[in-house]
């Protein structure tokens, strides 16, 4: 085994994978402490409201997409997805806020703003084609207005959103595999990089540089930032 | 208009089926669902801001005994 | 430091840490999450009007569907004249040199006089009168068969006209109270009003909602035939305008009912309200450019001199940090923490 290790691409990946997020950087027990504001509880709501997307979308998915138009329990369902989209968008909203104003790009930490913008946007079109995939007259509107905007584009000529069958393909499958793709992606990478410490007040700067000078620097720890 | 029947089966405390009621204000034209919810991410906005985060003891603690847990 | 780097002060955290769970945190999220779904769900439900056919558009405008079937035929129609990704009877719409609908081609062919008119009354059976009025038309001359839909058609739409604008009504159009046949007095309509007077009563039994469907095979989930077509015509307009779904009241932000819509589409539904787009020719290709450079600079935010900086100017971010700020400046350094990864080799 020791003679193909060197060239063998699972070990090079699990190396690679254990170096960037060790278990306690993936899954850690500490954070710092600057993570004190119910700011930073948006993004867990964000993945919180996906999770009860999928679970409801699961279950609509399951009956097939006629079912809540003429069950009592079916609508239920129907009502619960399209709450947790509302909060969905509301809590991605509010920790997009967040983020911009705590500047949450510094200290290396561009990609995980740019996967978070990316998941907004591709999170607009998978709620549009659900809007479009509903069967009843919102659908029959919104489709036949969209569709100006999309074939301007020339995207419309892939992309029908009066296609109910190709609109519900990519609803139920492609799009949110994309925007679970996009958060872990988002979310792996706060894991590495930690939560974006504190925009540093200049006082604070020059009276810390003035106690750095006695004492030599020490690596930090296994980096336990979390919180979202 | 959707049917009687729709109403009852979908049990709902408050039937939201009727026509919006719309916000008018110079251009801007939007029903007041939509007002609602945009000025409750304000609101929601400002009291994450505002409102202090439980543990301020925990984190003080951990101040005073510096490091990682 | 340069204009894609800015200068970035922010040193890896060497201070204090909380004891924090991760996991409890994420459960009880989503406990709450789905509680306050669940509440939302059980005080509101969800909207759910139920879609219009082109049988309810035939029997509740029956003059409207009929002007719009004719379109169709002589090849006037919103659809007929749309251009890409339906037809190359225009050239779609354009922002200075990019035609990007032209562009892309027509993946999605639709000829309306076959598609929506004769197509379907082909398939009546045991009416020889049609028959023999299809047959005619289909051998007349363009010429001819325009100069016949236009005869059918002008009467149609002056009195739509009138009607909008609140003025006496022609003659011109009438409507049997019992049957909801469309009688036009016009001459020279030849043809065209056995084959607008045979689709009506298609339309009106629900067999043309059929027809636009399954033409090309039994298995159908593709909509884009019935729903041009309704489009063309005043019923969904009409239901769009009722529940406040219209361009012109940000439609594109709202649901049907008192529900709360789509409020992140804001910025995009804001253009369509303002000049030059609110009355350009080319609104939607205009919004969608000015939308896409809009997200590309949301995406870049980092990079953007200015954006990036408004943070530090309006600092916001003192309420956020201000225990840590009103805490000591200099947190003593940090004891490092074993490394406790495993051997992946053991």
């Amino acid at each position: 085994m020791s003679g193909a290790h060197e060239s063998s691409w699972t070990v090079k990946v699990r190396e690679k994978a254990v170096a960037a997020l060790p278990p306690e950087k993936l899954l850690p027990d500490g954070q710092p402490t600057y993570v004190a504001s119910w700011i930073y509880m948006f993004g867990v709501a964000s993945i919180a409201a996906l999770v009860v997307i999928i679970t409801s979308g699961t279950i609509l998915a399951l009956k097939g997409p006629a079912w809540w138009h003429y069950t009592g329990i079916g609508h239920f369902f129907n009502s619960i997805h399209m709450w947790a989209v509302e909060l969905f968008f509301f809590a991605m909203v509010v920790h997009l806020w967040g983020k911009y104003w705590m500047a949450a790009w510094r200290g290396g930490r561009t990609r995980v703003w740019i996967t978070g913008a990316i998941t907004f946007l591709v999170a607009v079109p998978t709620a549009l084609t659900g809007y479009v995939s509903q069967q009843n007259f919102d659908a029959q509107w919104i489709s036949t207005q969209a569709k100006d905007g999309l074939n301007s584009v020339g995207v419309g000529a892939f992309f029908n959103v009066t296609n109910f069958g190709q609109m519900y393909s990519y609803h139920v499958l492609l799009l949110p595999i994309a925007v679970v793709v996009l958060v872990s992606a988002h979310v792996l990478l706060v894991r590495r990089h930690g939560v974006v410490p504190p925009i540093e007040l200049k006082a604070r700067l020059v009276s810390a540089s003035a106690g750095e000078a006695q004492a030599p620097p020490t690596p930090p720890p296994a980096t336990v930032g979390a919180g979202s | 208009m959707s049917h009687p029947a729709m109403t009852a089966v979908m049990g709902a405390v408050f039937n939201l089926n009727h026509p919006a009621h719309v916000v008018h204000w110079h251009f801007i034209k939007l029903p007041l669902a939509n007002v609602l919810v945009i000025a409750s991410m304000l609101v929601v906005f400002a009291i994450a801001l505002f409102v202090p985060f439980p543990g301020a003891a925990r984190r003080a603690a951990a101040r005073r005994g510096g490091g990682a847990p | 430091m340069s204009l894609l780097h800015p200068k970035d002060d922010t040193k890896p955290w060497m201070g204090a840490y909380q004891p924090y769970d991760l996991v409890k945190e994420a459960c009880i999220a989503v406990g709450v999450i789905a509680l306050l779904a669940i509440l939302l769900a059980v005080l509101f439900s969800s909207p759910d009007e139920k879609p219009s056919t082109v049988a309810q558009w035939a029997r509740q405008l029956p003059a409207n569907f009929v002007e719009t079937a004719a379109t169709e035929l002589d090849g006037t129609s919103g659809t007929a004249t749309y251009g890409p990704p339906y037809n190359h009877n225009g050239e779609g719409q354009h922002a200075a040199f990019i035609y990007l609908q032209k562009w892309l081609g027509v993946s999605h062919p639709i000829n309306t006089a076959d598609d929506y008119v004769i197509g379907p009354l082909r398939t009546v059976p045991n009416d020889p009168t049609l028959q023999a009025a299809l047959a005619e038309y289909q051998a007349a001359p363009q010429k001819t068969q325009k100069a016949w839909g236009e005869a059918y058609a002008t009467p149609l739409e002056e009195d739509a006209q009138a009607e909008e604008e609140g003025k006496p009504l022609p003659k011109t159009v009438s409507i049997d109270p019992h049957t909801g046949m469309v009688s036009v007095q016009a001459t020279g309509t030849g043809p065209v009003p056995v084959m607008m007077t045979s689709l009506l009563s298609l339309a009106r039994s629900g067999g043309l909602d059929g027809s636009l469907l399954t033409s090309k095979q039994f298995f159908q989930t593709d909509y884009t035939n019935p729903l041009l077509f309704m489009a063309d015509g005043g019923l969904l307009d009409q239901r769009a305008e009722e529940q406040h779904l219209g361009g012109d009241e940000w439609g594109m932000m709202n649901e049907t009912g008192s529900y709360p819509g789509q409020a992140w589409l804001w910025l995009y539904a804001l253009w369509y309200q303002i000049e030059p787009f609110k009355n350009s020719e080319n609104a939607d290709i205009l919004v969608m450019l000015v939308m896409g450079v809009l997200s590309l600079a949301f995406i870049s935010i980092p990079f953007i001199p200015g954006v990036r900086d408004l943070p530090r100017k309006i600092p916001i971010y003192k309420l956020i940090w201000r225990e840590h700020y009103a805490a000591p400046a200099s947190p003593p350094p940090a004891p490092p923490r074993p490394q406790a990864v495993p051997d992946p080799r053991s």
